[in-house]
C-alpha cells in the first residue's frame, strides 16, 4: 500500500520536473542560440564547405553543445529543489527523466543544427532517413555520458572545467560509430554497412544505461 | 598511524618471478633467434616487448576497476588507493606500450603516427585515464573524490573495452588481426615465439603488480591524514 503510494508520489513527481525542464524555455534557447552563434562561425572559417568538413563541423558543434545543454540542466538547479528530490524520488528514476528530457531537447538541437548547416554550408547528406537514424541513436549516447560525468563533476572545485575533461574521452567510441553512420549517409551508399554500424550503437546505448542504472546510485548521494 | 591498513607487501618469490621472467625475455628478446616474416623482418622481436605491455596495462586497469566495484561497493579506503594505484601502472605501461608501437610503425608502416584505429583508440584509453587522475586531482573531500573516481574509472573501464577491440574490427586497421591482416597465431607466432612471449607476458603483469602495491603501500603510509577504516 505504501509502496503504491510512493510510487504514484514518483510518478508525479517526475512528471513535474520533466514539465519543467521542457518548460524551461529559456534552456532550449539559449542552446538553440549556442548553434547559431557556433554555426555562423564554423561557415566563416571555412568557404566552401567539403563534405566532410560538413560532417565534422556537424559533429563538433553537437558535442559542444551537448556538453552545454547537459551542464546547465544540472548546475542551474537549486540546492533546495535537489534536496527535496533526493528525499523523494529513487535516484535511477530521476536520472532516467534527466536522460529522456536530454534525448529529446538533443535530438531538436541536433536537427536543428542540420538545417543551420543547410541554411550557410549547403546540405551534402544524400540518404537523409539514415541521417535522421543516427541523430536517433546518437543523442541517447551522448546523454547518458553526459548526465553521469555532470553528476560526477558536482562536488568538484571547477565542474564547468571538468566536464568536457571527463567527457570527451568517453564519448569518443561513440562519436565515433556515428560518424561512420552519418558518412554513410553523406555517402548515400547502401545499407550494408548500416546494421553493423548501427547495430554497434544500439548495443553502446544499451550498455551505458545499464551502467548509469548501477552507478548512478552511488552519485546521488551527495 | 597508517601502517596497520597498508597493503601487505608482495612474495618475495613473486618478485623473484617477475625480474627473472623480465630478464629472460630481454636476454631472448634482444638475443635469440626470431623467424624473419616479410616487413616484419628483425622488427618482430618487439612482439616481446609491445604486445605485453599492452596485456600488462590491460590487466592493471581491469584490477583498477574491480577495485574501483569493491570501493563503491564496501567503502574501504585501501580499495581506492589500490584503484589508483593500479591505475597509474596501468597508465604507464599504455603509454609504454603506445611508445613502443610508434617505433615499430615507423619502421614497419612508415609513420610514427599512421591514424591506425588501434593506435587511436589507444591514444583514448590514454587519455581515459588521463581524465582519471585529473578528476581524483579535483576534489578537497577524499570520501567523495574516491566515490567519484570510483564511479569513473568503472565507466571508463567499460567504454575501453568496446574502443580496444570491438571498433578496430569495424574498420580497416594496419593492426595485425584486423582489417584483413593475418593475425598473430596464425602468423608470427610459431612455436619458438611463443616460449619468450607468454614468459614475457608474464612478467610484464607481475613488475605492473609489484609496482602498484609499491605505490599503493607508500601512499598509505605517507597520507597525513589518518584514513577511516570503514564507513561510520
Amino acid at each position: 500500500m505504501k509502496q503504491a503510494a510512493f510510487l504514484r508520489r514518483a510518478l508525479a513527481l517526475l512528471g513535474h520536473d520533466a514539465r519543467r525542464e521542457t518548460r524551461q524555455a529559456q534552456a532550449l534557447a539559449g542552446s538553440l542560440l549556442y548553434l547559431v552563434a557556433g554555426v555562423f562561425a564554423a561557415q566563416l572559417l571555412l568557404r566552401p564547405v567539403g563534405p566532410a568538413a560538413w560532417l565534422t563541423f556537424y559533429w563538433l558543434l553537437v558535442l559542444f553543445v551537448s556538453i552545454y545543454t547537459v551542464s546547465r540542466s544540472f548546475l542551474g538547479q537549486s540546492r533546495g529543489l535537489h534536496l527535496y528530490y533526493r528525499v523523494s524520488v529513487p535516484g535511477v528514476a530521476w536520472w532516467l527523466t534527466k536522460v529522456m528530457t536530454g534525448t529529446l531537447m538533443l535530438w531538436v538541437l541536433m536537427g536543428f543544427c542540420a538545417v543551420l548547416m543547410a541554411l550557410w554550408m549547403g546540405y551534402p547528406i544524400q540518404d537523409t532517413g539514415l541521417f535522421v537514424l543516427t541523430i536517433f541513436l546518437g543523442a541517447p549516447m551522448l546523454v547518458t555520458v553526459l548526465t553521469l560525468v555532470s553528476a560526477m563533476s558536482q562536488g568538484a572545485s571547477q565542474p564547468a572545467q571538468l566536464m568536457p575533461v571527463l567527457g570527451f574521452p568517453l564519448l569518443v567510441p561513440g562519436l565515433l560509430l556515428v560518424h561512420r553512420l552519418s558518412k554513410l549517409a553523406l555517402d548515400g551508399l547502401s545499407w550494408d554497412l548500416v546494421w553493423t554500424y548501427a547495430g554497434a550503437m544500439v548495443g553502446l546505448n544499451l550498455m551505458l544505461l545499464a551502467l548509469g542504472v548501477l552507478l548512478f546510485p552511488f552519485l546521488w548521494r551527495d | 598511524m597508517n601502517a596497520s591498513l597498508a597493503p601487505k607487501s608482495l612474495h618475495p618469490a613473486i618478485k623473484w618471478m617477475a625480474v627473472l621472467l623480465l630478464f629472460y625475455s630481454f636476454l631472448m628478446g634482444w638475443l635469440g633467434d626470431v623467424p624473419r616474416k616479410v616487413i616484419l623482418n628483425e622488427s618482430v622481436r618487439n612482439l616481446y616487448f609491445h604486445v605485453p605491455m599492452w596485456f600488462g596495462m590491460l590487466l592493471m586497469l581491469l584490477g583498477s576497476a574491480v577495485y574501483s566495484v569493491r570501493y563503491l561497493l564496501f567503502q574501504q579506503f585501501t580499495d581506492d588507493t589500490q584503484a589508483h594505484s593500479l591505475g597509474l601502472v596501468g597508465l604507464l605501461f599504455g603509454f609504454l606500450g603506445l611508445v613502443t608501437g610508434m617505433v615499430w610503425a615507423q619502421f614497419t608502416w612508415g609513420a610514427w603516427w599512421s591514424g591506425d584505429p588501434k593506435q587511436n583508440a589507444s591514444a583514448v584509453g590514454l587519455l581515459l585515464y588521463l581524465a582519471y587522475m585529473v578528476l581524483r586531482s579535483s576534489f578537497e573531500d577524499a570520501q567523495r573524490r574516491a566515490r567519484m573516481a570510483a564511479v569513473y574509472n568503472v565507466l571508463a573501464f567499460f567504454c575501453l573495452i568496446p574502443l580496444l577491440f570491438i571498433l578496430p574490427r569495424l574498420t580497416d586497421s594496419l593492426h595485425p588481426g584486423n582489417g584483413g591482416n593475418p593475425g598473430f597465431s596464425a602468423y608470427d607466432l610459431d612455436g619458438r615465439m611463443r616460449w619468450v612471449f607468454y614468459p614475457a607476458v608474464l612478467g610484464w603483469t607481475l613488475t605492473g603488480w609489484w609496482l602498484a602495491n609499491l605505490w599503493a603501500r607508500y601512499r598509505t603510509l605517507t597520507s597525513r591524514a589518518p584514513l577511516p577504516l570503514s564507513k561510520s
